[in-house]
């Protein structure tokens, strides 16, 4: 059995299958206008370059997710400036790019809205997501809703996620616990990067988190 | 208050008010045995049911003041087929860990599946002839079924929710509907949730950036705007 130490509810993924060949890194939110309205943002980039390394050094993939605003959305007129206009520098991809084996675009909140997400996962075989990312009780709390009815298995990362408020940042993570892990499990990116690293004993883990990959 | 638009946080709702009967719907999340009822799925997990049944009574009151004006209604209900075909292997297995197996004998039936007396809706607020069902295998009611197709097709433009669970399948479904295009209203006294704390924050989350999944009010202002 290979799982993530201390998740909660249960230890994270529930078949105690921690395989990086099926696990996809989902950075949601991965624009300006998510960033710029969210805390602790510095602490959380650094945060998700660090897992981003360890997930491509053990054989995962990178998926970053942009959000647009719908068309319909656009249409009926005064709106709140979330999500971003496209065609705006408040919409354009972060750059996590440089890790970043697809980017996806869609049109809502949830990431699986209006885009390739799900083709783009199916086809690569990954079936446990780890979900990071900016506007989080938004942009990652919709995508995880999505993956979850569709039967991905979702690891939120609690230090990986940048909230617009620490209040309901906690309410979001309590939420995922409930009844057996309603939404999946919640943990650590220590946690995490030992269990990945545990995966692989023979990697030069170290040196990869420290490198960051060029496109 | 303009006539027919709802005192709501953070904005009147609608934003292009006044509510349209004919082009709102009311939509009534999950209120089953299986999440309000003795013996149901929330209360065989060891839940306070007094959480969710909270919002019972005053949904009761909505329902009624929608039906009389017309507007269209709308049940949603989660459950699986017999055989669990369509349920996804970790949602059984994480079931299955807290003793509250989807599938298993309680007593309402089979939990969390069609047809069994769990899945059915809680007569405060059933369902009648000709108001629409939606049957959802999971916690979104978009997912997997024609709840858009039916919207889009009656002209429907406008939500307002009621049910269970706030920070579940209501959320969920709002967020969904958001994404959709659809202008969005959440009864602040019409919803409950498992945790005190997280029925908050889901409601505080709605708030957000001027209103970033749609507007919350209790249902006395709704009832007030529509002169019911």
């Amino acid at each position: 059995m290979n799982t993530v130490d201390r998740t909660d509810p249960y230890p994270w993924p529930y078949d105690g299958r921690l395989d990086p060949r099926r696990t996809a890194l989902v950075v949601a939110g991965a624009q300006p206008a998510w960033r710029g309205r969210s805390l602790h943002v510095d602490a959380v980039a650094a945060v998700i370059d660090r897992v981003a390394a360890a997930v491509r050094a053990t054989g995962g993939q990178i998926v970053v997710v942009t959000h647009l605003a719908p068309t319909v959305v656009l249409d009926r007129g005064p709106r709140p400036a979330l999500p971003p206009l496209p065609g705006t520098p408040e919409a354009d991809p972060l750059d996590i790019a440089g890790v970043a084996d697809v980017v996806v675009a869609a049109v809502g909140m949830d990431g699986f809205f209006g885009s390739t997400l799900d083709h783009e996962l199916r086809r690569r075989g990954l079936d446990r997501l780890v979900l990071v990312g900016y506007g989080y009780e938004a942009t990652v709390e919709c995508t995880l809703r999505g993956a979850n009815d569709r039967g991905y298995e979702c690891l939120t990362l609690v230090d990986a996620v940048a909230p617009f408020g620490d209040d309901t940042a906690a309410g979001a993570l309590s939420s995922i616990t409930m009844s057996g892990g309603i939404f999946g499990a919640i943990g650590t990116s220590t946690e995490l990067l030992a269990a990945l690293a545990l995966l692989q004993p023979h990697a030069d883990l170290p040196n990869a988190l420290q490198t960051r990959e060029q496109p | 208050m303009t006539e027919r638009v709802v005192d709501a946080n953070p904005y009147p709702w609608p934003y292009d008010g006044p509510i349209d009967p004919a082009r709102t719907a009311l939509v009534l999340i999950d209120w089953q045995v299986d999440f309000c009822g003795p013996g149901g799925y929330v209360d065989s997990m060891g839940y306070d049911l007094s959480l969710t049944r909270a919002g019972l009574e005053p949904t009761a009151r909505v329902l009624d003041a929608a039906r009389n004006e017309g507007w269209t209604i709308i049940h949603t209900r989660e459950g699986h087929r017999p055989d669990l075909s369509d349920c996804p292997p970790n949602k059984l297995w994480r079931s299955k860990r807290i003793n509250a197996g989807i599938g298993d004998v309680s007593a309402c039936g089979r939990i969390l599946v069609r047809g069994e007396p769990g899945w059915e809706i809680v007569p405060e607020v059933a369902p009648i002839d000709g108001e629409l069902i939606i049957d959802k295998p999971g916690k979104g009611s978009f997912y997997a079924t024609d709840l858009d197709l039916l919207l889009r097709t009656a002209g429907i433009t406008h939500l307002v929710f009621t049910g269970i669970t706030t920070d579940v399948c209501v959320h969920t479904t709002m967020r969904d509907a958001n994404d959709r295009g659809y202008e969005c209203l959440l009864l602040t006294d019409c919803t409950g949730a498992t945790d005190k704390g997280n029925y908050e924050a889901a409601l505080k989350m709605v708030t957000m950036q001027g209103g970033v999944f749609g507007a919350i009010a209790p249902s006395e202002h709704l009832l007030q705007a529509i002169g019911a």
